[in-house]
């Protein structure tokens, strides 16, 4: 059977699971740990680094190590996220060729897809490890709050890892998912999920395995990074600045040291009441001094410094709460940030309910994903989902409004048309915009394609009908057709949100990634053909003067002699060189060696 | 496979049934032969198997033609009208047939359906229902067998389910659609659109090869969950569609009792008509048989003659004596033809004649009490009219009319009936009372009120006529 993974990519942590025999398990990379850091460096060599390794190298590497890419995935450069993370983020961002961001490491540009493309594919090294085999499939989790673009670019990341993306779906809906999964329970419940970079309020209704999504809400655009972005720049920094009058944002290995110190002070204050950041030799003052940064932030701080940011939560909650139209049962906490005592207590007041304690925030949207992965191909007692379009889609009228044909939170698959109409007289063609968003503005609205109906029967405005239907199916895929009543001429597009990349370009991603992986595996052989020549040779080195003086007084045994110090210096170099081939006829000479040897010591010794 | 030969099969409506006499354990057949085997019940036609098993059409028939020729199984012609097993004709006539003369219904007002005709066919009530239950769950509707058999994946119940709604997407309503009875629960509603999802939603079927049933399955699933949203969320929709199909259901409610009434109807007058048929049949022969027996007699001494009268007589009045009415009316009846001149003879037969009609009577008007009494009305009717056909007692007559005037039968003959009862017993009330019922029902207002008129004229404090004439004027 096909094994598929789910993939939790988030924004600072990434997390992935497998269903074994029926039951979901959180899949541990080689370190040991269960989550692995959402962070990618270029190192001095210019070798990828991935991970814990990626994130540990960061404050040395700062300008070379990228972490939240998921705040720029699918978004357009001049987008207020782009120009943020341009000010406040330590790595280089640049406009790339088809109006996306990309970011500058080294020589090299890398577009973002490219760059979560390549965390996933360590995610799926962990799950091959554990299995022990390829893995071709995967479900990926986007916030539910993600636009289309968004979803777009995250599954062209997961082809650019070589997986087959079989669904993109909602990281609160795959957290209730594993809430619900297996047990009887019927209920509705509210997964608040305060992630790394994005917030997600999603409602469901959970009964005999089916989990109807009844609303969703959020912003795509707050979460951890922005409480970590409170401590270090109306704290930390504006501080530091009013005493040494020195702004510590210019220097980019300050800063990820100050990023770091605030992410670690933030999860300390989560169990105590407070905590010491301490930052010696923090940046220089141009002479040979250099200044320090020591301060005790407390629980009550960092609540005064981020309640604004929590409230703004609570608001999007009460707005969902309002769209199900449903009392809520239970209350499911997701993501790190619900760790936070403040955030806890927040939720409480809003929903007037104790949250849900048992489940891990930072692992039960992994194993959502992987439950939804084995149940699009199991039969019987699976779960079932009911997912719901996160934003309304429309196009654009007259008077740059937005016409919205399939509203928000409607269930998908769906298909829905509207009757438009001409607004001038003679007007032979219509230009269809299609748009995303919840906004009556167009141009506040996401612009999905375009395509224009002509053709159309000259005749005064308001009498030609045309009908526009927009189809929408469970892979999130949207096609428009725009027909004209009375002559029946159609036009069509199906919607594919560029994701900031050509087809072409993610196809030169994919063939590149496999060369990567390709030596990525060859390294780990390498690696261990070197170990073991190693061991072989240090098992000579050791029985070498015994078998020298043993051997030294025949003609033959000098020979021997010779020749066993010929393949030890060969067997030096191949492994100085790291080349799989040498090391591979080197480990046989140094096997027949290493028996000769022993057999010598044997029979004389 | 070549094109079969299922002469050796005859036609869809025989009945296959076991022959007993060979051992199915003997011969070799294969699994799916023998699984045929075990379905053949003897009460299912040849057509009825191939639903029954599953295999398709063309697999079940050549199985059937395997079994047939090993002499396990033989077929029984029906005696129905026959069509010779002939598959491409039947696929050419298999595909969904729309229903077009569907009757009207416009919900329970005009104003209402307008409103529900905004949300177009989620709002639109069918004029009928499709759905039944048993056999008759897929509305009678005929299946494509060739589309029956794509789609391993799922189950034939499964496609059968899938061809049904798909065909009839919009011409049966929203509660029929989900397979519930029309409710204002919204738990329920939820209820059975969470099974309608498991089934339908085009996970289910998730990268699978369905081929056809695909977007067939979709495009249930997006009706299912339009209907569905706007069930649960709409309230003023809710109420009044549901309003209109069980305004929908009452009428055709309504429609089929009617139907069952002139059914009913129907049947009486033809087993009436057959009943009179038999006695015309059976005095016909009577006649016949008197004929030959005096023609025969003719022949013979006339003092032959009497002497049989004679004897004939003795014996008739001895079953007289026993209370056996029809032997003694036969017996006498032989009698009085072998000396048609003794009166004696003539008096006795006229006498036994009358008790035996009093005595048959009496026999069918008991048989129409117990009918009535179980409720079986059109029996009852049936043995009651037989009765008064044979002694038209007037009480016997009135308590017919009385019959058919509850339960809005014929009238005529009601008024017939209820005449006779009069003519028999002038002086009777409730006679009177009865016929004037029937005429008021008719609206014969003229004669409804000399009726009751008469009835006062026996009983001037009638309180019953009273109110009538008055209500007539």
């Amino acid at each position: 059977m096909e094994r598929i993974i789910g993939i939790d990519l988030g924004t600072t942590n990434s997390c992935v699971a497998l269903v074994e025999g029926g039951v979901p398990v959180v899949l541990t990379n080689q370190g040991g740990y269960k989550t692995t850091p959402s962070v990618v460096a270029v190192s001095d060599s210019g070798k990828r680094l991935v991970g814990h390794i990626a994130k540990r190298q960061s404050v040395t590497n700062a300008a070379n190590t990228v972490y939240a890419a998921k705040r720029l995935i699918g978004r357009r450069w001049g987008s207020p996220p782009v120009r943020t993370m341009i000010e406040t983020m330590p790595y280089t961002i640049v406009e790339g060729p088809n109006n996306d961001p990309r970011i500058q490491l080294r020589d090299r540009v890398y577009s973002i897809p490219e760059l979560s493309s390549i965390i996933l594919q360590e995610m799926r090294l962990v799950a091959e490890e554990y299995t022990g085999d390829s893995i071709q499939q995967a479900v990926i989790t986007v916030p539910a709050y993600f636009n289309d673009s968004q979803r777009q670019a995250t599954k062209a990341a997961g082809e650019i890892a070589g997986l087959d993306v079989l669904r993109i779906i909602n990281e609160p809906t795959a957290a209730a998912l594993a809430y619900g999964y297996g047990r009887e329970v019927e209920k509705t419940v509210a997964v608040y999920d305060l992630g790394g970079g994005t917030f997600d309020i999603s409602i469901l209704s959970i009964s005999d395995g089916v989990f109807e999504v009844l609303a969703t809400a959020g912003d795509t655009f707050l979460g951890g990074e922005d409480f970590d972005g409170r401590i270090i720049m109306d704290w930390l920094v504006l501080d530091f600045a009013r005493e040494h009058q020195i702004d510590l944002r210019r220097d980019r290995m300050a800063l990820q040291r100050l990023r770091d110190a605030a992410e670690k002070a933030k999860c300390e204050l989560s169990s105590s009441n407070e905590t010491e950041i301490n930052l010696p030799f923090i940046i220089s003052t141009g002479g040979s001094e250099a200044l320090h940064l020591q301060k005790t932030l407390s629980r009550q701080k960092l609540e005064e410094l981020t309640v604004d940011l929590v409230e703004r939560t609570t608001k999007i909650c009460r707005q969902a709460v309002e769209e199900a139209g449903e009392t809520i049962d239970e209350v499911l906490l997701v993501g790190g940030m619900t760790r936070m005592p403040l955030v806890q207590q927040k939720v409480r007041e809003c929903f007037g309910l104790e949250p849900l304690r048992g489940v891990h925030p930072e692992e039960v949207v992994a194993l959502g994903a992987a439950i939804q992965g084995a149940s699009l191909f199991n039969e019987g007692s699976s779960a079932l989902l009911l997912d719901v379009t996160p934003h309304s889609l429309g196009i654009m009228v007259h008077g740059g409004l937005v016409s919205v044909v399939i509203p928000q939170n409607t269930t998908v698959p769906t298909s829905k048309s509207h009757i438009f109409t001409t607004v001038k007289d003679n007007q032979t063609s219509v230009k269809i915009l299609v748009m995303q968003g919840d906004s009556d503005l167009a141009a506040e609205n996401e612009m999905m394609g375009e395509f224009i109906l002509t053709g159309l029967r000259a005749a005064n405005a308001g009498e030609v009908e045309i009908e526009v239907t927009f189809d929408n199916n469970a892979d999130g895929i949207v096609a428009v057709s725009a027909k004209d009543l009375e002559t029946g001429q159609e036009q069509a597009i199906t919607v594919t949100a560029s994701a900031g990349l050509t087809p072409e370009e993610i196809e030169s991603m994919i063939r590149e990634n496999q060369d990567h992986l390709v030596s990525r595996r060859s390294d780990e052989a390498v690696e261990t053909l070197k170990l073991q020549a190693q061991r072989t040779l240090m098992e000579l080195e050791r029985l070498f003067p015994q078998v020298r003086s043993l051997l030294d007084e025949s003609e033959f045994g000098q020979d021997a002699i010779r020749k066993a110090n010929g393949v030890i210096d060969r067997a030096k170099l191949a492994i100085a060189a790291e080349n799989v081939d040498e090391l591979k006829s080197v480990h046989e000479a140094l096997n027949r060696t290493h028996n000769m040897f022993k057999g010598v010591v044997q029979k004389i010794g | 496979m070549s094109e079969l030969d299922y002469s050796v099969l005859g036609a869809w409506e025989d009945y296959p049934k076991r022959n007993f006499e060979t051992d199915a354990t003997a011969v070799d057949i294969d699994t799916r032969a023998a699984f045929v085997l075990t379905r053949i019940d003897g009460n299912s036609s040849v057509a009825d198997l191939c639903t029954v098993t599953g295999l398709g059409e063309r697999d079940t028939l050549v199985h059937l033609k395997r079994l047939v020729e090993l002499q396990l199984v033989f077929l029984e012609p029906s005696d129905g009208k026959r069509r010779p097993i002939n598959l491409r004709e039947r696929h050419k006539s298999a595909a969904p047939i729309p229903e077009t003369n569907a009757p009207d219904y416009n919900g329970s007002s005009e104003a209402d359906a307008a409103w529900l005709a905004q949300f177009g066919a989620l709002g639109a009530v069918p004029g009928r229902r499709r759905r039944g239950s048993g056999k008759n769950r897929f509305g009678g509707l005929k299946f494509d067998q060739d589309l029956l058999r794509e789609a391993d994946f799922l189950t034939i119940e499964f496609k059968k389910e899938v061809i049904f709604l798909h065909a009839y997407i919009g011409q049966i309503d929203n509660f029929e659609f989900f397979h519930i009875e029309p409710t204002d629960d919204r738990k329920l509603i939820r209820k059975a659109y969470f099974e309608f999802s498991r089934r339908f939603h085009p996970d289910t079927v998730f990268r699978r090869d369905v081929g056809p049933y695909e977007d067939k399955i979709s495009t249930i699933f997006k009706h299912g969950t339009d209907a569905y949203e706007l069930m649960s969320s709409n309230t003023a929709f809710r109420e009044r569609y549901l309003a209109a199909v069980k305004a929908r259901n009452h009428l055709m409610e309504e429609d089929a009792a009617n139907r069952r009434v002139t059914q009913q109807k129907a049947r009486l007058g033809r087993l009436r008509k057959q009943s009179s048929a038999r006695k015309d049949a059976l005095r016909a022969r009577l006649e016949k048989n008197t004929a030959v027996r005096s023609s025969v007699s003719r022949d013979k001494q006339v003092g032959s003659r009497l002497d049989k009268a004679k004897q004939f007589y003795n014996e008739g009045m001895a079953h007289f004596e026993n209370e056996s009415y029809i032997s003694a009316t036969n017996s006498l009846r032989l009698a009085a033809s072998y000396d048609p001149k003794n009166g004696e003879y003539s008096a006795a037969l006229a006498l036994s004649e009358e008790r035996m009609k009093a005595s048959k009577a009496e026999a069918q008007w008991k048989r129409g009490y117990i009918q009535e009494s179980l409720g079986h009305i059109s029996e009852a009717l049936q043995a009651y009219l037989e009765a008064a056909d044979v002694l038209p007692k007037p009480d016997y007559c009135s308590h017919i009319a009385h019959l058919l005037l509850k339960y809005d039968q014929d009238l005529h003959k009601a008024e017939e009936l209820a005449l006779k009862a009069v003519k028999g017993d002038p002086k009777n009330i409730e006679f009177k009372l009865i016929l004037g019922r029937i005429y008021q029902q008719a609206k014969l207002t003229k004669k409804a009120v000399s009726v009751f008129e008469q009835v006062l004229e026996l009983d001037s404090r009638h309180a019953e006529a009273k109110q009538a004439l008055k209500k007539l004027k």
